[in-house]
């Protein structure tokens, strides 16, 4: 599961020291809102990896996947969990039903309709008419909580892991694909002032901005990290990629990192415009 | 393919298809695992459609700067040796320290040859 940022107030930090993730939330049930995404915002293991390296997050790993989360919760327990969000959909519709009566006499007041005298009985009159309780029921607002209660109760590994640990946990992914050194890549971009994003949509690791992505077209696209020594340059990869980064303005960058000196070499590549 | 041969096949592509001019072929050469690394160097005939747009590069009079022109055989059956560490060394000893950028001549099997340029370092955003 890829790391993921609930608060808004962390969101808009995050954003201060150029990390911009990519926001993911979405309502199923709402559908034709999908377009405008939300919290969480997704980030890139490199970005956890720089904010932990950094001490700026304090990183929670939750080890059991997704499945494995829901197949956990017992029928008890759903059902209870159910009753919850039952219990507290009411209330917020009940207290938005008193809201919205309340609105209603203060504008009818407000217009002279009834006044101080008018009776109950003439007011439910009023309501029926003018079919008021039906649109108040139609118009009333689902609040979805923006936190989960069932991540709330996972155990978090974190507590008993020291930041070495956590460290070596989140490097193992990439030691896993044999990626190692495109963290240091990432950290030489952002050290050199670039905010970097997922590449995918352009046939790389990573797309960097000079600056704020509102404000600046990307004009690299990064690829993963070769070996400085002994892995050549994919000659037809580099030629593909440069030639699609004519199309969409951005150069194609490769990197790797020299062992006995750990410095990271950059080459960007680009079409001549001939031959 | 010998790399003498395809030294000369970029020096003709050059000189009589891309119509480039003081195209010669430099003395200096690099040993890099078993073969041997040499440079060319010419003028281009126009401004390159990658150069930025300045007032100094508009006038017709003034001349184009020379680059520097690596030629590599794709090699699509066959591993190359062209890596990272690679490309440093020839950046390193065949050109002058304020290079900024070769032109890599990559010649397909079929003895055509295409042009990608190789900056050194991120490069800087060009103005749209």
């Amino acid at each position: 599961m890829p790391p993921l940022v609930f608060d808004i107030d962390h969101i808009k930090l995050l954003r201060k020291w150029g990390i911009c993730g990519v926001l993911s939330g979405t309502l199923p049930t709402a559908a034709q809102q999908n377009v405008f995404l939300s919290v969480p915002l997704r980030l890139m293991l490199e970005d956890v990896l720089w904010l932990h390296l950094n001490n700026l997050a304090d990183v929670k790993l939750i080890r059991q996947e997704g499945d494995e989360i829901m197949e956990g919760i017992t029928l008890e327990r759903g059902a209870k969990l159910s009753k919850i969000v039952n219990d507290r959909l009411n209330k917020s519709f009940e207290y938005q039903r008193k809201f919205k009566k309340d609105e209603h006499i203060a504008k009818l007041k407000k217009i002279g309709r009834i006044n101080d005298k008018t009776t109950a009985e003439e007011l439910q009159r009023l309501d029926k008419s003018s079919n008021n309780d039906q649109l108040i029921e139609s118009s009333l607002f689902i609040d979805i909580a923006n936190t989960s209660m069932i991540l709330r109760d996972i155990r978090s590994d974190s507590d008993s892991l020291s930041r070495d640990d956590i460290s070596d946990l989140l490097f193992k992914q990439y030691r896993q694909a044999g990626k190692m050194q495109t963290y240091f890549l990432y950290k030489a971009l952002r050290d050199q002032g670039y905010v970097l994003s997922p590449g995918g949509r352009f046939g790389g690791k990573f797309i960097a901005y000079p600056g704020d992505p509102l404000r600046f077209h990307s004009h690299l696209t990064i690829q993963d990290a070769i070996d400085y020594h002994n892995e050549p340059i994919d000659l037809i990869s580099m030629i593909s990629g440069a030639r699609l980064g004519t199309t969409v303005k951005k150069l194609w960058v490769i990197g790797g990192v020299a062992e006995e000196t750990k410095e990271t070499h950059f080459f960007s590549i680009e079409w001549a415009g001939f031959g | 393919m010998a790399t003498t041969d395809i030294i000369s096949l970029v020096k003709n592509n050059l000189l009589y298809f891309q119509m480039w001019t003081e195209v010669e072929i430099l003395q200096d050469d690099l040993s890099w695992k078993g073969n041997s690394l040499r440079l060319l160097r010419g003028r281009p005939p126009h401004k390159l459609s990658n150069d930025v747009d300045t007032e100094h590069e508009n006038s017709l009079s003034s001349p184009r700067p020379l680059e520097f022109i690596l030629p590599i055989n794709m090699s699509q059956y066959k591993e190359n040796f062209l890596t990272l560490e690679c490309l440093s060394q020839t950046f390193t000893h065949l050109c002058s320290p304020s290079t900024e950028r070769i032109l890599l001549a990559i010649i397909n099997d079929d003895g055509t040859i295409v042009y990608y340029f190789v900056y050194k370092g991120v490069r800087k955003p060009k103005r749209n």
